[in-house]
């Protein structure tokens, strides 16, 4: 059973809802409910993916009763869990993605360590909010006090809410029939005879469009069904496409999982190198170079630990530093049609980076990069012309769908008159679709 | 607002993201400053503590979200030096 499949939304989703349906006196604690149908949802993957998720919640809940300001058994306790989240990762083969329990496991323990975070009282509790993350939540991570937080609140029925939530699951279910639909045609594309430029172009354009409609559609999808449980996790994609700098772009995709990397790594490593070294301000780039690509390294090789995903953080660690220490988009943006240029210059970098961090391998990578960029005979057939043209609007369409959804919805004020479209839509493209897949987030 | 401190740090944005005209409130979030990212954000932190002689630590940084929370950080800090 995974999140978004017609199981999900037939027996687990209202099996969900029935909480509000319960007296009230079966309804207390709060958290009561979601722990129980989170383990019922962890026990229906497998007993590895739930031995997975409760070994590590009840480590951390015991551990960090202990850390705060112990900087021996915080060293030794993130170790010890990034190597368990390693060995899940690469050896397991779990259903379920072992990355954003860990990070908000991880994330639980540097609070608990820097004192931001008390000491959670029940294991019961803590793990309600834990084992939650596995099923409404491989996709944003949320900071562990406002997730926490949550779990304790209370909640009741909304037709506001459900309604907004609704408009969110529909959003995510248009999106992963849009990904799947590219899936579909990008292997048209290869039996067709274009040219290695057009053919490169349009491929990574669709493949762009369809980690998009992927990942944030899976956001969707878990963000409508935390809403429906009273949680409001993080917004994941803030319109990535429509960036107009490298650090606009990185903030702007996977974006809660970019905080976490900003907050955990980034930040305190730039502090601790700038200490250690001595250093003055004027001799701040030193660590703030390090920091950048350390971070960014460690959030290529997350993904998979080879060469094209440490040259993919390299790559866009140099940018951000060039762009920091350029200034080019706000340069750019003081002359009429610069944040056209800002955009476009972005857009294909972040093409370019984009290449490294899907292949396997570098030279996979690098022979792509060569094609994307090798020679004149572009777009001289008609099929090359509609491949590419579709591969815009792959990229366009449900950017701007959820442009419309999520930031002039209010101004429409209707959000019946949205929700009715995007059935329509969501219909649509599922009826076209061909075959469904897995999320890619899963795989994480 | 208006105050020296609200003055002084005000004068420290502007030096940090290099724009003598910047124009802020306190309800500014840091994602509308053009020039801010996760670099300039520190940045500011650092030339901050330098102005106003105070010390963050790593965690309140990370919670600094908008000019309004970075206010009160420096007013709380400097009249507890």
């Amino acid at each position: 059973m995974r999140l978004g499949s017609a199981l999900f939304f037939l027996w687990f989703l209202p099996f969900v809802l029935l909480r509000f349906f319960m007296p009230d006196r079966f309804k207390r604690p709060q958290w009561a409910w979601l722990l129980f149908i989170s383990l019922i949802y962890l026990f229906f993957h497998g007993v590895r993916e739930s031995l997975y998720v409760l070994f590590c919640t009840t480590s951390v809940f015991y551990i960090s009763r202990r850390i705060q300001g112990n900087s021996k058994l915080y060293i030794l306790t993130i170790a010890f869990f990034v190597c368990i989240w390693a060995l899940a990762k690469s050896t397991m083969s779990m259903s379920l993605s072992p990355s954003y329990v860990m990070f908000f496991l991880l994330a639980c323990l540097t609070e608990r360590y820097w004192g931001r975070l008390k000491a959670p009282e029940s294991l019961a509790e803590f793990t309600a909010g834990a084992a939650s993350l596995s099923w409404i939540n491989a996709g944003p991570v949320p900071h562990p006090r406002e997730h926490l937080a949550m779990i304790r609140n209370k909640f009741d029925f909304s037709p506001l809410i459900f309604r907004e939530a609704s408009l969110r699951i529909f959003l995510g279910l248009f999106k992963k029939g849009v990904a799947d639909s590219i899936l579909h045609w990008t292997i048209i594309m290869n039996t067709s005879q274009s040219s290695p430029m057009a053919l490169s172009w349009t491929k990574e354009l669709l493949r762009a469009a369809r980690l998009y409609c992927d990942f944030a559609g899976y956001a969707d999808i878990a963000i409508g069904v935390g809403l429906i449980l009273g949680h409001r996790l993080p917004e994941d994609f803030r319109f990535p496409f429509f960036a107009t700098s490298v650090s606009g772009y990185w903030r702007s995709w996977n974006s809660s999982v970019t905080t976490f990397f900003i907050i955990y790594v980034f930040n305190p490593l730039n502090l601790r190198l700038r200490s250690l070294a001595g250093l003055p301000l004027s001799g701040l780039w030193l660590p703030v170079a390090l920091s950048t690509y350390i971070t960014l390294i460690l959030s290529g090789v997350w993904h998979g630990f080879t060469l094209s995903q440490l040259t993919w953080g390299l790559f866009v660690g140099t940018l951000i530093l060039i762009e920091h220490y350029s200034r080019l988009p706000i340069v750019l943006a003081k002359f009429k049609g610069g944040v056209i240029v800002s955009w476009a210059l972005t857009f294909y970098l972040m093409m370019i980076a984009r290449v490294f961090s899907t292949q396997t391998s570098f030279a996979a990578a690098w022979l792509i990069i060569e094609r994307m960029h090798s020679g004149v005979k572009f777009l001289r057939m008609r099929h090359e012309l509609l491949g590419l043209s579709l591969a815009i609007l792959a990229v366009s369409v449900p950017h701007s769908i959820d442009y419309l959804c999520l930031r002039k919805v209010d101004v429409v004020s209707s959000v019946w008159r949205w929700m009715f479209v995007l059935f329509i839509l969501m219909c649509t493209v599922w009826l076209f679709r061909d075959y469904g897949t897995a999320f890619i987030y899963e795989g994480y | 607002m208006e105050d020296d401190y609200w003055e002084r740090l005000l004068r420290v944005i502007r030096k940090t993201f290099r724009d003598p005209e910047l124009s802020v409130k306190s309800t500014t979030a840091f994602e509308d400053v053009p020039g801010w990212d996760s670099i300039g954000h520190l940045k500011l932190v650092l030339e901050v503590e330098k102005e106003f002689a105070i010390r963050f630590e790593v965690h309140e940084i990370a919670g600094i979200e908008s000019l309004g929370d970075l206010y009160t950080h420096v007013r709380t800090k400097s009249q507890s030096v």
